[in-house]
């Protein structure tokens, strides 16, 4: 008996365990529709935009709406992307332990700034000019990309070449003189409005270059400081303080490309140039979507010719627009990041693309963005003049700009 | 005792230890996934049976069984027999083992249910009697999960294709039945049928850069039905006290008035496909066939029962304006037949109507089994069910109330073609309580 009861309990737990379904009974089911496919939708209408967004901001990586991590100088001709002048402006914040100092203990103020970055011919020596801003201004402001601000003569000088890793701009005895008691005073904030690096007038670019100079310090992997100190160093007998930058801007001047590539778009960031396309989406239908991705590829060949570089952007953002209403409206729907198989796709785990496209999908009487952008949102990567070459689509083309679709089944 | 020589006490407990277990919370917990068989997707969904715990355990045959403390919902003539006000709530969980041809491997589904509530009230003891009760009509509740891969580009997604059904039609009944002399009883009852059967095609990939996708097709359904019943009983044939039942119930065709809503996404998320013409929703109907049952049952003095059943609900005229699981206008398919079931048990309550006699006597044992033939026929061959019924009715201390443990344990199709054959294990746990209401004082 005490067997038959255990065979009983045995039994009932067999049957009651928890087992994942298998492809039993899948033979009684229609799916014949349910599997899901891949559809490719080839862009189209793909041209450039003007973008306005200024290189401006706060040097602050936790600043939440506009941290700069990055400010621009130089001047380059470019024939197949466009001439680029850039001047940066940066101004300062005096740190609390500054006021204790009086104002003869000041000894020398020399501004440093690291040097990361490079656009253009990696040759070039450049002769920079240092001059104190005149008039206030306000990183938070909207102002054109190319704003050029009153500065004062001449107050320090250096040359700058790709072997340099640190660009230093020593301030006369006579300025400093001049302004130790601002430095250390308490009217620091309003008297102080920074200053402006640019090339000296007298330089010529062949082909010239755009720096890129670091606007505070950056940290490793575990969250240490590193590398040198950011900033205005102010130095007296015992001590040398740093004033870390705090608003910077790059005014940067471009024109249009005189010899502009036959395959790919001459996009450029800090150029005032985005990408735009459209997609007709429609002929999808209301069908389930698993992954929505955007594929642009890149033609990596314009990176690099000889000593001449040009960095291709790793980061950009895909906007939706509609014009229905009269006033675009914009909706971001990913970030993209170019891979090393020369694409510049979808890189959002949030899967935003896929969700926002589903409701179009979904909706057959939605007719979806009159238009995508894809722009180098200043939020997401420092101040540059990054490419991307993207290469537009010919005839017989396998892998044309796209969108790639994963959708389940048919359409109902 | 001596009923049952060859079933000890410790048989007893061990067979009541299993029957708990199987509806134990526990199990429910540790199991359940709420799927049951794959032939759940064939019409309005798998047909369920609820007359009455006592029933239930005797081969669903419930026609002809009269009772003074169960009300059996299946033939309203019997709802004159009540004697007491009672009150029942039932509730199953049922396992499916399922295999077929194609696959190597065997899934397991589990589902817990409600399998009835009913108040029954006695308006003229024994003579006129009326029930509300609220019970399911069908259920759906299947998954077949099929693995598979796709390149999408240079990349290979790996991806789980789910077929899921669920949901199912309520019945909502009320109802009289009436005795009108010793040997004849009419009824009567309005059923109210309403549920939703929801398909859902559920799309897992392995890579998290995929979204899981969601298409539902919900439809709803709703409709007023009725049944009729008759009885009719000759007693005293072989001893004092005994009865032959012989009784009927049909159950009239009806419409069902439908409308069907496509989804993508889930709960809060989800977008409606528009129709065509642009509408949220597709109306349509569907007509349900006739239920015929009949049966007969012998009882004698509240000891023995026997009882045996048929049933006939033709499924081949089944109509239904938008498609369901076997059935499409517009593609000209049909594998829905009609459905048969015999079915037939026996009960022993050894003390019979002595309420002396301690709680084991006063027990009612019961077993049967059924055979039926599905409403579905997907390669033309009928789907046959076989199954052994039983469970114990043990009393309490309050009057009238009763626990019933029942199981059902059986097998459905079989693995030739596409087919797939189910062993399910059933447990159902039901409380009857019975109490007299409404009786006048006769002393302040």
């Amino acid at each position: 008996m005490r067997l038959s009861a255990l065979a009983a309990v045995a039994a009932a737990l067999a049957l009651s365990a928890c087992q994942d379904p298998a492809g039993v009974g899948l033979g009684l089911i229609d799916e014949d529709q349910a599997d899901p496919s891949v559809r490719v939708v080839p862009l189209a209408n793909i041209d450039t935009l003007t973008t306005t967004e200024p290189a401006i901001g706060i040097a602050d990586p936790s600043n939440p709406t506009r941290p700069q991590a990055r400010v621009l100088v130089g001047d380059v001709r470019d024939a197949e992307f466009g001439d680029a002048t850039a001047i940066a402006y940066v101004d300062a914040l005096q740190p609390a332990d500054a006021t204790r100092l009086e104002a003869d203990e000041v000894l020398q103020v020399w501004l440093q700034m690291p040097r990361t970055y490079v656009y253009g011919d990696t040759t070039t020596t450049l002769p920079l000019e240092l001059h104190a801003i005149q008039g206030e201004w306000d990183a938070l402001a909207s102002y054109p990309a190319d704003t050029v601000f009153a500065v004062g003569p001449t107050l320090a000088t250096a040359d700058l070449s790709v072997a340099d890793t640190l660009a230093r701009f020593d301030l006369p005895a006579s300025w400093v003189r001049a302004n130790a008691a601002t430095l250390v005073g308490d009217s620091f904030a309003e008297a102080f409005e920074g200053f402006s690096l640019q090339t000296a007038p007298g330089f010529v670019a062949s082909p010239g270059a755009v720096f890129g100079l670091d606007t505070f310090r950056g940290r490793d992997s575990q969250g240490r400081p590193q590398g040198p100190l950011v900033g205005l160093r102010v130095a007296t007998a015992e001590d040398t303080l740093t004033f870390p930058l705090s608003e910077v801007f790059s005014s940067i001047e471009t024109q249009s490309p005189t010899a502009p590539p036959a395959s790919i778009l001459p996009v450029r960031r800090g150029s005032g140039t985005g990408l735009r396309f459209t997609a007709d989406l429609g002929q999808i239908g209301p069908v389930p979507l698993s992954r929505a991705v955007v594929r642009l590829p890149l033609d990596r060949s314009y990176a690099e010719a000889g000593p001449f570089v040009r960095p291709i952007a790793s980061l950009a953002e895909l906007v939706g627009v509609r014009d229905a209403s009269g006033t675009p409206q914009r909706t971001g729907l990913s970030i993209l990041r170019s891979t090393g198989t020369g694409e510049l796709t979808v890189d959002d785990p949030s899967g935003l693309l896929t969700r926002t496209l589903q409701q179009i999908l979904a909706a057959p009487s939605d007719a979806g963005f009159d238009r995508y952008e894809v722009t180098a949102a200043q939020r997401l990567s420092p101040a540059s003049l990054d490419i991307l070459p993207v290469v537009l689509p010919t005839s017989g083309m396998e892998r044309p700009p796209r969108f790639v679709l994963t959708v389940v089944g048919d359409p109902t | 005792m001596r009923l049952l020589p060859s079933v000890g006490r410790p048989a007893l407990f061990a067979l009541a230890f299993a029957l708990s277990l199987a509806v134990s919370p526990a199990a429910l917990a540790q199991g359940q996934n709420n799927y049951g068989s794959i032939y759940s997707l064939y019409g309005l969904g798998e047909r369920v049976e609820v007359g009455s715990s006592q029933s239930a355990m005797m081969g669903h045959a419930g026609a002809a069984l009269r009772s003074g403390s169960y009300v059996n919902l299946n033939n309203p003539a019997l709802w004159a027999d009540q004697g007491v006000t009672t009150f029942s709530a039932g509730a199953s969980v049922a396992s499916v083992r399922s295999e077929d041809a194609a696959t190597d491997e065997s899934s397991v589904g589990t589902a817990g249910d409600l399998t009835q509530l009913h108040l029954g009230l006695p308006l003229l003891a024994g003579r006129l009697g009326v029930a509300l009760a609220y019970r399911p009509y069908s259920r759906v509740n299947y998954r077949a999960a099929r693995r598979d891969s796709i390149a999408v580009e240079d990349e290979v997604a790996a991806y789980t294709l789910n077929q899921e059904g669920a949901g199912g039609l309520q019945q909502l009944s009320a109802g009289l039945g009436l005795r009108l002399n010793d040997a004849f009883q009419v009824g009567a009852s309005a059923e109210v049928l309403f549920g939703t059967q929801e398909l859902l095609q559920r799309t897992q990939f392995d890579s998290a850069l995929y979204r899981e996708t969601r298409e539902a097709r919900s439809t709803r359904l709703r409709g007023i039905t009725a049944t009729l019943g008759a009885a009719f009983t000759a007693r005293s044939l072989r001893s004092d006290g005994d009865l032959l039942t012989v009784a009927a119930a049909l159950t009239l065709p009806t419409q069902l008035d439908a409308d069907r809503t496509v989804t993508l996404g889930e709960s809060l998320d989800r977008d409606t496909l528009l129709t065509p013409a642009g509408e949220t929703s597709v109306d349509g109907d569907a007509r349900l066939p006739l239920v015929v049952r009949g049966g007969l049952a012998y009882q004698t003095g509240g000891r023995w029962a026997v009882a045996l059943d048929g049933l006939y609900e033709p499924w081949s005229s089944f109509e239904s304006s938008l498609p369901v699981g076997g059935y499409d206008e517009d593609q000209s398919v049909d594998q829905l037949q009609d459905r048969y079931r015999v079915g037939g048990g026996v009960e022993v309550t050894p003390a019979g109507t002595d309420r002396r006699a301690g709680v084991v006597r006063r027990t009612s044992y019961r077993l049967g089994g059924y055979a039926e033939r599905g409403l579905y026929a997907p390669t033309e061959s009928s789907v046959t069910t076989l199954a052994l019924t039983g469970g114990l009715s043990v009393p309490n201390r309050l009057t009238g109330a009763r626990f019933d443990l029942g199981f059902e344990l059986g097998t459905r199709g079989s693995t030739e073609g596409v087919l797939v054959r189910d062993t399910f294990l059933k447990g159902t746990l039901t409380i009857n309580f019975g109490e007299r209401w409404f009786v006048r004082r006769r002393f302040n």
